[in-house]
């Protein structure tokens, strides 16, 4: 089977803007496109779509310098879809990420979540960062409760459920530890349980896996696949890491080197639920080395701007 | 035997036993000059002034100054540093006052608070006050200035209010650098004790038990007072260091964590 391709350009990009996923639109793509999506994930009505993301730029001054993070950056994601984003460093992708969160403002263009437009942080929109960040002073347990408190649970409910939440997590038992008793791997579980606690339509993951071990990382993927099928909620997961990209992802959007721009998305057509056998299969195998041929010349760019 | 030496405490006890071995074999062998008493004289010395009736006096009396002096002064300086870290106004103001008061030894201000107010007490624990304020002011601010910005957004993102996240993060976040500002003001609260002590008229307390030896050749009285300000020094410290450590305990293990 061949991975199925969309190079987003003009044509695409429109597409994406006028409220359609954008995979309509890879009219005269690279040969290596195919066109159009799948069937199956080929729902386009507008009312499927819970994140749009309509051209949006981001600069700012670094010195007497303007730099471009994000250049035009269109992208939709639609209910229930685990969406991966991968790039070479430094292509804007965590930036990306922070506008559709609300922690920072794009220069021009929209996020709308859920037919409202994004201008702050909020519960509806979770954010996973790399570095687990929670509140040392705090339990495991009144970590993952506070989202509950701050939206005004009681005592005893919230405190349930947080425990059912790390149950989901797999860190039963570790209620009472202290984040710093924890290794990082579990430490990113309790973020992760304490972000689903707000019930988030959207999860943000900001290369959550990155600071780990390869092995913790494979074991956190698998779980990640667990809980995401249990939970049902929309994912934008960034990472730089491919297998991570395509083992997770309905579909991978690729950026390029800044600006960061929206180099192609590819529907990643591989049965679920997945477990670490898929990894071995030659459908997979063959998305890696697609998305791995995009790739390619933009990190080596990055990496000799770098130099 | 070295297992039993890594037990945490057990090596160090040794030494500080080792050390309190050679001062008393050096007084038993007459080397230590006659102002010096050894470990044992000393603690024959703590004996006699406690049931003669000097020591105890003179050790609630520093201890009220010290303990007013720095009750004032740490917890106006955890305050305003607080306030400082905070606002933005509060930091402009206060910290450029601070910054160049700052290096100015707060003793020295202390003819002048005599001036004032006389040789009373209230002038004494204003001076004290005055010094401890600055040690927990400096790191009160660094506390709040040094939180990871991420923790901000996670505040945020659960949509707390300012005065939650002020509440449940920024003073948590603040609080290790907050207790060891105030265990350095507690520190300096039992010097500046001692200092107005030694100065002017109605001192009482152990400054002026020390000073009276001194002025006597009286050293067993002397070392009685110095004494007895270490045993209060050392016991405030270790009070306020368990603690804040009870208190402080995730923290404590993720740094310990962090190595």
């Amino acid at each position: 089977m061949t991975p199925k391709a969309e190079v987003v350009d003009e044509v695409a990009s429109d597409a994406a803007r006028s409220g359609t996923t954008g995979s309509a639109g890879a009219a005269g793509a690279p040969d290596d496109a195919v066109a159009p999506g799948p069937a199956s994930l080929g729902g386009t009505r507008s009312d499927d779509v819970l994140l749009e993301v309509r051209d949006l730029t981001k600069s700012f001054a670094r010195g007497k310098r303007k730099v471009t993070a994000l250049d035009g950056v269109s992208l939709s994601a639609r209910r229930g879809e685990f969406l991966t984003v991968i790039g070479p460093s430094g292509c804007g992708k965590s930036t990306l990420l922070h506008i559709i969160g609300g922690f920072e403002r794009a220069t021009s263009g929209d996020v709308v979540v859920d037919g409202r437009q994004v201008e702050s942080a909020g519960r509806d929109r979770g954010m996973v960062f790399q570095k687990a960040t929670l509140f040392p002073w705090w339990t495991i347990e009144r970590n993952v409760a506070w989202p509950l408190d701050v939206g005004g649970q009681g005592r005893r409910e919230a405190r349930d459920r947080a425990r059912d939440l790390l149950e989901l997590v797999g860190l039963t038992g570790f209620a009472d530890a202290y984040p710093g008793e924890l290794s990082g791997g579990m430490q990113q579980r309790a973020a992760l349980a304490r972000t689903l606690a707000m019930e988030p339509q959207l999860l943000l993951m900001d290369e959550p896996f990155g600071a780990l071990d390869a092995q913790t990382r494979e074991l956190m993927q698998e779980e990640l696949n667990r809980i995401w099928q249990a939970s049902g909620t929309t994912v934008v997961f960034i990472t730089h890491d491919i297998y991570e990209a395509v083992f997770l992802g309905d579909r991978v959007v690729v950026m390029s080197g800044r600006p960061g721009r929206i180099l192609a998305d590819v529907t990643i057509d591989l049965p679920r639920p997945r477990d670490s056998e898929v990894k071995g299969s030659k459908e997979f195998g063959d998305y890696h080395g697609h998305l791995w041929s995009l790739l390619r010349d933009e990190a080596a760019k990055a990496e000799s701007v770098r130099r | 035997m070295p297992a039993l030496l890594e037990r945490r405490g057990v090596a160090s006890g040794l030494f500080f036993a080792l050390v309190l071995l050679v001062w008393q074999g050096a007084g038993a062998l007459g080397a230590l000059p006659t102002y010096v008493l050894s470990p044992a004289q000393i603690v024959t010395a703590l004996i006699d002034t406690l049931v003669d009736g000097v020591l105890l006096p003179a050790m609630g009396t520093s201890l009220q100054r010290t303990v007013a002096g720095f009750a004032i002064g740490s917890s106006l300086g955890v305050f305003f540093g607080l306030l400082a870290g905070v606002s933005r106004v509060a930091e402009d103001y206060v910290d450029t006052l601070v910054s160049l008061t700052y290096p100015l030894p707060k003793i020295a201000l202390f003819p002048i608070v005599v001036i004032w107010l006389g040789y009373t007490d209230t002038a004494r624990i204003l001076v004290i006050s005055i010094s401890c304020f600055y040690p927990s002011f400096v790191n009160a601010l660094a506390g709040t200035q040094t939180i990871d910005s991420r923790l901000l957004w996670v505040a945020r993102n659960a949509g707390a209010s300012r005065v939650r996240a002020f509440r449940q993060v920024v003073l948590r976040a603040a609080m290790p650098s907050v207790a060891t500002g105030v265990r350095i003001s507690l520190a300096l609260s039992f010097i500046l004790t001692f200092a107005t002590e030694t100065l002017g008229a109605g001192r009482g307390g152990l400054g002026q038990v020390i000073e009276d030896g001194f002025n006597n050749l009286l050293y067993p009285l002397m070392w009685a007072g110095i004494a007895a300000f270490a045993i209060l020094g050392f016991l405030a410290d270790r009070a306020w260091a368990g603690a804040s450590d009870r208190f402080l305990r995730g923290q404590r293990v993720e740094a310990a964590s962090r190595g």
